[in-house]
């Protein structure tokens, strides 16, 4: 199963450029979506480029990859799937309810983009699989 | 489970991170199994045992609840 894994895996070299790049296109992000007010182009492509890069984030390698940083990452993975499909359940009720209650004339049920979802399981499987290294 | 990871490598004085190089591992890994965060693999318990020249069941040994 090691050598599956290593097909899909990238060398630790690219973790932390990888890890500063989507900070600064997180930021970017923001600022583009702030500067148009809405979705844009520019956004499209910063929201697409951030999941590259964090997804890079993801599968890169620990410089000192052993059986027990390959366990915190299966586990990292699983818990990122369950928050993400709860996640995705539940955040457009909560959307629509905060709606709701801000704007009752005109609050409509909207699903998320899956760039959010997608968005969300990397950052939570990134920080589970950092908070676990440290902890386990 | 417990195991006597720490008694053994008094033993042979050597340090976390020695042992970690001569098995393949970090010293994080070798840490999380001393303090028992982390159970090896079967792999990792069979070279440990070699390591230290004795049964895999003189090092690590199941609690109750395992």
């Amino acid at each position: 199963m090691n050598k599956e894994l290593n097909l899909v895996q990238l060398p630790a070299t690219f973790k932390r450029p990888a890890l500063v790049l989507s900070f600064l296109l997180f930021a970017a992000f923001f600022m583009v979506r702030w500067m148009t007010e809405g979705t844009s182009i520019a956004s499209e492509i910063c929201s697409k480029l951030l999941l590259i890069i964090l997804l890079v984030v993801s599968i890169s390698k620990e410089y000192q990859e052993d059986e027990r940083i390959q366990s915190i990452r299966a586990h990292s993975y699983s818990l990122a799937f369950v928050f993400g499909v709860l996640y995705a359940i539940v955040q457009p009720y909560i959307n629509f309810g905060v709606e709701a209650i801000l704007h009752p004339e005109g609050a409509i049920y909207e699903e998320l983009p899956l760039f959010v979802i997608l968005w969300f399981m990397l950052v939570v499987q990134i920080a589970y699989f950092h908070m676990l290294k440290k902890t386990a | 489970m417990k195991n006597r990871l720490k008694v053994e490598r008094a033993i042979l004085d050597i340090t976390q991170e020695e042992l970690a190089k001569r098995i393949g591992v970090s010293r994080q890994t070798i840490n999380s199994i001393e303090k028992k965060k982390y159970v090896p693999s079967t792999v990792l318990a069979l070279k440990l045992a070699k390591l230290f020249d004795k049964p895999v069941d003189a090092i690590f040994e199941l609690e109750e609840g395992d």
